[in-house]
């Protein structure tokens, strides 16, 4: 790992919040830069990318973070990290900074263990290291589902074909829910079993599901859905 | 023959020859269904979508070339292979039948081995065809994979599964945890690096809180507290 300490920039108009955050980064192992205003911080980043930058949402009294959010990420994608900070709780506003492309949020009072833990998914230092939380592990484990989403490519009458980012492993089982398509409609989510999934040009995987235990009904169903959007 | 699962659609205007194909067939497992008129054989396909047609031509008000032409459209090839069973054995017949694009012609009265061997061939050859979906057709649709949920802190949890979640990708959870927690609606997402590789087909991600007040961190830590 590279012994030099990562770089950060803050943008907030609160020169008491800039001061006391650049120093908890500064314990975690970060080197940082403050910007008060938008422009030296744009500029700022035309001059030298940081390794991850943090924006607050209310500047001068507005929402103005939210466009600087939405056009920094249209502008260099992955390639800049955003971490929105804000005092604004509600899962609403974490939500659209999220999808404007701000890749995390930290609330304001900033608590330094939970700021450690979400900076070690990007650097390890010595500060973040010893400041981070640990997980504590379940004895026997918690049953859950994963909901995300995949791309339908194909349909035929024994299932889907589809492409997505995500790796499902041969021999898998999902359910496909019953609003995703007009011939599962009153049929209920379908249990479906992936029978193959391999890494595809542009980085995608490409696979097939087929339907687990399909009624005569259902094929019926899915068979003249295919016949009308052939 | 075992034809579980395969739908063939008979017509023919005459009853006694419905009733004799429906026995022929009917220890195949296919599922057959029926009409006695070529406008009722064509609403009969877009009802039934079946695997095969087989076809009469003689029948009234329309033949079964009108059938075929109105199955036909406007494609350069009919959407399911049809066997004609026909009374005429003209040449003129069996050839405008084949430019239709039947697959085969059969003149009655046929033998059912022959018939059987046929129904085969054609089913054989034509598997139901699937769609590709064009780009605009192609749709995101969300799913759900059973996982579980080995472990959490106040900034997230590690869940095992057999899906291996790109990095930074917006998720949900479902769990009973989640929703004692009252984070049903709270947004999560993957971390920035790949998740773990388990045994064979089970990998481990790590799913974050993004935005994680004291208040969400508290009742994490009051509910976690007793575990290892």
């Amino acid at each position: 790992m590279n012994s030099e300490k990562p770089l950060v920039y803050i943008l907030d108009d609160d020169p008491d919040f800039l001061a006391i955050f650049q120093l908890m980064l500064a314990k975690l192992g970060f080197e940082t830069k403050t910007f008060m205003k938008e422009p030296e911080f744009i500029e700022g980043i035309k001059k030298q990318k940081p390794g991850l930058c943090f924006i607050d949402i209310n500047l001068h009294g507005f929402a103005s973070g939210y466009p600087l959010v939405q056009s920094l990420h249209k502008k260099y994608g992955k390639e800049l990290t955003l971490f929105v900070v804000s005092a604004q709780s509600g899962s609403v506003a974490i939500s659209h900074a999220v999808e404007l492309g701000a890749t995390d949020y930290i609330l304001k009072p900033v608590d330094s263990t939970i700021l450690a833990s979400k900076l070690q998914k990007f650097f390890i230092t010595e500060g973040t290291r010893e400041e981070s939380l640990s997980f504590l592990e379940h004895p026997q484990g918690i049953e859950a589902r994963l909901i995300l989403d995949l791309k339908v490519v194909e349909v035929d009458e024994l299932g889907i074909g589809f492409e997505s980012d995500h790796l499902l492993s041969k021999g898998s089982v999902f359910y496909l829910k019953e609003d995703s398509f007009e011939f599962l409609k009153g049929a209920g989510d379908q249990l479906m079993s992936v029978s193959s999934n391999e890494a595809a040009p542009g980085n995608v995987f490409r696979g097939y599901a087929e339907f687990g235990s399909a009624s005569e009904e259902l094929l019926l169903k899915v068979r003249t859905w295919i016949q009308n959007n052939r | 023959m075992n034809l579980q699962g395969k739908e063939i659609l008979i017509i023919d205007d005459n009853p006694d020859l419905l009733f004799i194909m429906r026995s022929i067939l009917a220890n195949t497992g296919a599922t057959i269904s029926e009409a006695l008129s070529a406008s009722e054989g064509f609403q009969r396909y877009q009802e039934r979508a079946p695997h095969l047609i087989i076809c009469d031509l003689g029948m009234k008000p329309h033949s079964g070339f009108d059938f075929l032409r109105l199955l036909r459209g406007q494609a350069n090839k009919l959407p399911v292979p049809v066997l004609v069973l026909s009374g005429d054995n003209s040449k003129t017949s069996v050839v405008q039948a084949f430019s239709l694009g039947i697959s085969d012609y059969l003149i009655k009265p046929v033998e059912t081995p022959m018939l059987l061997r046929k129904i085969r061939k054609s089913l054989k050859n034509n598997e139901f065809s699937s769609v590709q979906l064009s780009p605009d057709k192609q749709k995101n649709i969300a799913i759900e994979v059973p996982a579980t949920i080995v472990a959490a802190s106040e900034a997230g949890f590690r869940v095992n599964s057999t899906i291996r979640i790109a990095p930074n990708t917006k998720v949900k959870l479902k769990s009973e945890l989640i929703t004692t927690l009252q984070l049903g609606d709270h947004p999560v997402r993957t971390g920035p690096g790949a998740a773990l590789s388990l045994e064979k087909g089970f990998y481990q991600n790590e799913i974050r809180l993004v935005g994680v007040s004291e208040e969400i961190a508290s009742r994490i830590r009051k509910c976690i507290r007793f575990w290892k």
